[in-house]
């Protein structure tokens, strides 16, 4: 068993059995509750820049053959109460691939009630010197298709989880990633996607991102996803901001406003959208948990801060993608 | 719902007795319901046969009535309270059933009663397999190949079609009974005539097996709006093949991907909203692992044993949303009252694994075969929550006495699901069996397997408690519970009251009665209580009946854990039956004077449950009991000759009903060590005191004085379980200066032995002679029955008492007979002999109460579901005897009923001027005493036999017949006594109205 050691700002260190790469590795300190989908959420390009933290503490269960959400881990570090012993070899030589580092530790209920009663904080794995990683780029370093062209939908790629595809199966898809989208892109197509992806919305490598979306926002019918939402939000002049410690599960009630329905759906955002009114905008979707916006609605857009494909997690998805397809028919 | 449209007084069916198939869980659940009720101040009516249950308490905003649970009787009930609604769903089957007849028969629309929650037609729906198959395939969810039929011809036509094995499930019954997996037109045949009789409506589902598959279960809660969650997921351990009941179950699912988990979901959340559930449901699936293939087996559109379980691994209480999800509330406008702060809407998240394991009756039962199948055959189960699925198991091991079972190693005892699987697995490993060979045998998953190796191998070192708080960490938590886990945080708490652990036989519901009074009452008087209890299924183990509950299992491990990781200062482990008892010389050795054990001192328990200690101490105050000796192979004779006959046998080294008999003279002692001489070495033999009349007395002590709220009589003689015995409170039979000398010793034996708390103690009165047989230092099977009758709550007494306080009165008094009927799991277990002794075979209990004897009898025969206004009674009495019976029979027979009697006792009757008609024995042919049953117009049967080999067959059968078709049999002089008294003048008692104790 080989020894390794997770540093958490303000809280200390912790030592465990080192699992994948044994390397020096610094990112945000996230938790999710999720016991489903660990490979998904490993994979899942919302969480680049994070150390993410496995609430449910029997991770691994059904090894690794599961598909992910995009290539390869995304998240900076992995953070386990445990792991079966005969997965765990399996689990720890997926890590090792592609060169990220996790622990074993009983403490991760600690760790856990830290970050909600302090809000997110930074972790490191074998040094004890914190990066903030909302300083540099992590969208450029989740990017992995080549730009694919031709479509019926345009997808603005800021680190799309690929289950979204999988809902939209029936169009083909053009692929376009974030710094090389231009509006005029979306003449030829059906509908626009503005996908999820990790990091700051108001982070200046996207600034130009928003103002071309006001070209689009009205025109096409567009659908924005997390990241995609909050972009789409900043584009019609609202404003976001940091949350305390996030949503990151799987059984998150969202109401849907228009309806007063409730879904159970995936969340995996670290800032919100502060909503209020706005000319030609609605606030469609709400968290039941803490009241935060979970979407909003306009002519010819929707968007939703929660995760309609799951990726993993339920597919309650409140009829996201349905309407989308209603906007592109009527359209 | 708004608030005007509130309804002003509601109907809640309880459950009825304990049976196989429907546990305490129904306690649990109707009474979360019955509290939400309360809350919004809505007038409660609780309809309830079975009286050790909270929800058939007296409380503020309560009307308990323990009637019988049958159309009739909720009829007159609903028309003596008047309810505006009813609610169905939270008694189990046994409601659910009743309800869907309520509904049928018009009572409910015809009184404006409007039902609450999921609606009749859709539990017809869900209840009928071939409706339910035609609404999963127009909503496009697949379904196992199946057919139904109401013929043995035609379950033989389409099982042609399906291809054997094929899985055979009658339609309407409890846990399942009658169900079975057949592998040939032989099989199928025997199991198809049995579930045709079974099934209430008379049809059976035969359909394409899925054995070996993997069954899974999603339990949901959906309100009338239409928003719905997933509150639990769970995964069978043993594959498709074993009753979900008889499983172990992990939660959440393991082994099962995203993607799978979420079809899983999903398909469990359409079908609940295109049912148009309103409330709690349940549904299971067969499922492939290795092709993603699924099918949904079935759903139980009601509160069930799942839903008990789902909640107390969740923390979610799914009785109390759905009590308001019913009430209109939606989702959203429901607190989770565990976090205090978001709503019922989000889905529980839990950072722990949860393993439910059941338990069997297999020592009171050593002729079934404990073959585990479609038909459940587990009484109980232990819940066990830790960090790791091997931390989890080790302490299901532990509470269920697995872990240090012995067994000897055999490859086609692994192939067979059955109680012993996994001490099996664990030899096999032993035996150098890899993990794949033993999950190949076993059916089970590899990571199981493992799991379970792991929890043997490894002793989980708990210091301080983790807790489960529906969030995973998520939120702040105001109610959590506790798990015992390592890394683990110290509690507070002042007491440490100890449960009952799973039901078995024996130690039953009763128990948690106690405990749940017990923790109210110490709460009551300001101490902060822990509660240490690991059965998913009771009302001690909901959140908020205590201040931290401990859900670990009932043993020294975890006691060892909450004293040295709590501030308690006292234990109490006087209310779980004989579990905590066994265990506190252990507590006292270790911990000496760092936890105060309250009340009675242990070296009184140990006088008392030490076999000669007690003999001395009984010789020593002159108090007659029966004589005993211990003996050896080689002194047998010399043994029970010094006893003279009469004696009980039974080994000396094990409480099991193996091996045990009452030997009547020198040929069945031969006999006896001939046989059993072969496995047993050492024996205790007492003496057996035969035809003496058997008596309880529950009481609580001070030290000085006793609370003796009256005496319990027994029915059947001393030698039948005390516990299987219809019992008589206050007693009305024995002669007052008899029961005076019972008071007298229980008076003598709490002061001598300086008893502080409560006591119960067990006497056989032969010839005017008083035997104390039994003393039980601690709370009893009977103290909610005895609390409930007399109106002195024994529970809250002894709290008093163990604090020091004082007793005043002396005697309790009520103006009403109680009786109480067991209820036994024949029909269950076929393979066992319908025969009792002095090993207790019963489950449960329902009370029958009355202005007197005859009255409190017809309705505790009625509770049991015997009908006894059928015309028919069956006689057949030995010559030897039939004197003894002349009178009763005449009375009988006067009362109208046609006796129906076989050769010798007709000729008998006849002469002594009754009128009967002749049948044929069974062993004669056709036309005999068990046609007459089938033909099911039958009250009662009286067989009192004679010692011969074939009567004894004759009687193993007729018993079985008779518990099968729910007709009372009655085999000794009192039986029959009571039944005569009860049938006597029959216009006079149906025309009384049917009310419970006020």
């Amino acid at each position: 068993m080989r020894l390794g050691k997770l540093y958490v700002d303000g809280l200390g260190v912790f030592e465990g059995e080192s699992i994948g790469r044994d390397v020096v590795s610094q990112g945000e300190l996230v938790f999710n509750t999720s016991p489903s989908g660990y490979l998904k959420s490993i994979t899942d390009p919302s969480y680049s820049g994070q150390i993410l933290v496995f609430s449910f503490p029997f991770i691994g269960s059904y090894g690794v053959g599961e598909e992910g959400e995009s290539g390869r881990p995304r998240v900076r570090g992995v953070v386990v109460n445990h792991i079966p012993e005969i997965l765990k070899e399996e689990f720890s030589s997926y890590l090792e691939k592609f060169g990220v580092p996790g622990i074993i530790t009983k403490e991760t209920r600690k760790i856990v009630d830290f970050i909600r009663v302090n809000g997110n904080k930074l972790g490191s794995f074998s040094e004890n010197r914190f990066i903030n990683p909302y300083s540099s780029n992590l969208i450029d370093e989740t990017i992995e298709d080549a730009v694919r062209k031709e479509g019926e939908l345009l997808l603005i790629d800021l680190g799309f989880k690929r289950n979204i595809l999988k809902f939209l199966g029936d169009y083909s898809v053009s692929i376009i990633p974030y710094d090389q989208f231009n509006p005029r892109q979306i003449e030829k197509v059906d509908g626009v996607i503005v996908s999820n992806g990790p990091g700051d919305p108001e982070f200046s490598d996207l600034n130009e991102m928003v103002r071309s979306l006001k070209d689009v926002i009205g025109k096409k019918p567009t659908l924005g996803i997390c990241l995609g939402h909050q972009l789409i939000s900043l584009s019609v002049g609202l404003k976001t901001e940091k949350m305390k410690f996030g949503h990151r599960s799987i059984n998150h009630p969202v109401e849907d406003i228009f309806s007063g329905r409730i879904g159970i759906t995936t969340h995996n955002h670290g800032f919100t959208v502060v909503y209020d009114k706005q000319e030609g905008v609605r606030e469609r979707y709400r968290s039941l948990n803490d009241g935060t916006n979970e979407g909003l609605e306009g002519k010819n857009f929707l968007t939703s801060q929660f995760h309609p494909e799951g990726g993993p997690g339920p597919t309650d998805e409140l009829g996201v993608f349905e309407e989308f397809r209603r906007m592109m028919r009527e359209h | 719902m708004s608030i005007e449209s509130l309804p002003r007084k509601i109907l809640i069916i309880g459950s009825g007795p304990i049976v196989i198939g429907q546990s305490a869980e129904f306690d649990y659940s109707g009474n979360q319901a019955i509290k939400a009720m309360v809350k919004e101040g809505i007038e409660v009516v609780v309809a309830n046969s079975n009286p050790a249950t909270i929800q058939t308490d007296r409380r503020e905003g309560i009307r308990p009535k323990m009637i019988p649970l049958n159309l009739e009787s909720i009829t007159q009930l609903i028309d003596d309270e008047r309810p505006d609604a009813i609610l169905g769903t939270f008694g189990g089957q046994t409601g659910l059933n009743l309800l869907v007849e309520l509904w049928k028969s018009n009572v409910l629309s015809s009184r404006n009663v409007r039902i609450l929650g999921t609606q009749p037609d859709v539990v017809n729906v869900s209840e009928d397999r071939l409706k339910f198959k035609e609404k999963m395939q127009e909503i496009g969810e697949p379904v196992l190949e199946s057919f139904y039929c109401s013929t043995l011809q035609d379950s033989i036509k389409y099982s042609k079609q399906i291809g054997f094995p094929i899985v055979v499930r009658p339609s309407f019954t409890l846990g399942g009974s009658g169900g079975g997996i057949a592998r040939n037109v032989e099989e199928l045949r025997s199991i198809v005539e049995q579930g045709l009789f079974l099934s209430e409506v008379g049809s059976i589902l035969i359909e394409k097996s899925v054995i070996g598959w993997n069954e899974l279960e999603v339990e949901v809660v959906r309100d009338s709006v239409g928003n719905k969650i997933a509150v639990c997921t769970m995964e069978n351990v043993d594959p498709m093949g074993v009753h979900t009941g008889d499983s172990i179950v992990v939660t959440p699912f393991l082994t099962l991907n995203d993607f799978n988990y979420q079809k899983i979901r999903n398909s469990a959340l359409k079908i609940a909203e295109n049912l148009n559930i309103v409330g709690a449901c349940n549904v299971q699936f067969a499922f492939n692992n290795g092709t993603g293939e699924y099918y949904v087996i079935e759903v139980n559109p009601r509160l069930s044993r799942s839903s008990a379980l789902a909640s107390k691994a969740t923390g979610y209480p799914i009785a109390r949303v759905a009590a308001l999800i019913s009430l209109g509330r939606k989702l959203t406008e429901i607190e989770n009252t565990v976090t205090g702060e978001t709503n019922a809407a989000r889905e529980p998240a839990i950072d722990y694994v949860v393993v439910k394991c059941p338990v069997w009756p297999v020592e009171k039962f050593p002729e079934e075969d404990f073959k585990l199948g479609t038909q459940m055959k587990s009484t109980g189960e232990a819940m066990s929550i830790g960090k790791t699925l091997s931390e989890a198991f080790r302490k299901s091991l532990r509470s269920t006495g697995m872990l240090h079972k012995r067994v000897n190693f055999d490859e086609t005892l692994l192939a067979i699901p059955n109680p012993e699987r996994e001490p099996q697995i664990m030899e096999a490993h032993k035996h150098g069996y890899d993990l794949e060979k033993i999950s190949s045998i076993t059916g089970w998953n590899k990571l199981f397997v493992s799991e379970l190796i792991t929890a043997f191998e490894e002793e989980n070192s708990s210091a301080g408690f983790s807790i489960v708080d529906t969030c995973a960490g998520e939120f702040d938590v105001k109610t959590p519970y506790y798990y015992s886990s390592n890394p683990g945080k110290k509690i507070q708490g002042d007491v440490i009251v100890l449960g009952g652990g799973p039901i078995t036989i024996g130690q039953g519901i009763e128990f948690d009665y106690s405990c749940v009074h017990v923790s109210n009452s110490l709460r009551k008087k300001g101490y902060k209580v822990i509660m240490v209890n690991d059965n998913p299924e009771t009302v001690s183990t909901d959140f908020d009946e205590s201040d931290f509950l401990i859900f670990d299992p009932v043993d020294f491990e975890t006691v060892r854990n909450v004293i040295q990781n709590s501030t308690a200062k006292y234990l109490v482990p006087w209310f779980g039956g004989q579990r905590p008892i066994n265990i506190l010389k252990r507590i006292q050795q270790e911990f000496g004077t760092r936890i105060q054990i309250l009340g009675t001192s242990v070296d009184s328990i140990d006088t008392l449950e030490t076999r000669e200690k007690f003999a001395e101490l009984m010789k020593e105050m002159n108090i007659p009991y029966p004589e005993y000796n211990f003996a050896s192979l080689d002194s047998f004779t010399e043994a029970v000759k010094k006893l003279s006959f009469p004696v009980i046998v039974r080994p000396s080294y094990t409480i099991s009903g193996a091996h045990m008999a009452i030997l009547k003279s020198q040929e069945e002692a031969e006999e006896y060590l001939k046989f059993h001489g072969r496995f047993v070495r050492e024996f205790l033999v007492e003496k057996y005191l035969e035809n003496s009349i058997e008596a309880e007395i529950d009481g609580v002590s001070d030290g000085e004085r006793v609370m003796i709220p009256g005496i319990i009589e027994h029915i059947e003689e001393a030698g039948i379980h005390s516990g299987d015995s219809i019992s008589i409170f206050p007693s009305i039979n024995i002669a007052n200066h008899i029961r005076e000398t019972m008071k007298e010793y229980t008076k003598l034996i709490c002061k001598r032995l300086n008893i502080v708390g409560p006591i119960n103690i067990q006497f056989a009165i032969k010839d005017n002679v008083v035997h104390i047989i039994e003393i039980n230092p601690r709370s009893s099977r009977t103290f909610p029955f005895v609390s409930k009758i007399s109106g002195v709550n024994l529970s809250e007494l002894s709290v008093d008492v163990l604090f020091g306080g004082k007793i005043y009165e002396n005697s309790g008094g009520t103006e009403l007979i109680g009786v109480k009927v067991p209820i036994f799991p024949f029909d269950k277990l076929k393979g066992s002999d319908v025969v009792l002794g002095p090993e207790m075979k019963s489950t449960g209990e329902v009370i029958g109460i009355g202005k007197d004897l005859k009255h409190a009898l017809f309705n505790g025969y009625r509770a049991a579901g015997y009908d006894i206004s059928k015309e028919g009674v069956i006689v057949s009495i030995t010559s030897k005897r039939i004197n003894e019976y002349l009178g009763i029979i005449k009375i009988i027979n006067d009362s109208g009923k046609v006796i129906y009697s076989t050769e010798g006792t007709h000729d008998r009757l006849t002469k002594y001027g009754i009128n009967t008609v002749k049948i044929k024995k069974i062993f004669e042919g056709s036309q005999n005493a068990l046609d007459m049953l089938k033909l099911g117009n039958i009250s009662g049967v009286i067989n009192i036999l004679s010692e011969n080999y074939k009567s004894e067959a004759d009687g193993k059968l007729m018993r079985r017949a008779c518990y099968e078709r729910r007709v009372l049999y009655m085999s000794t002089r009192s039986q029959a006594a009571a039944f005569a008294e009860v049938i006597a003048n029959p216009e006079k008692i149906s025309a009384q109205p049917i009310k419970g104790l006020k």
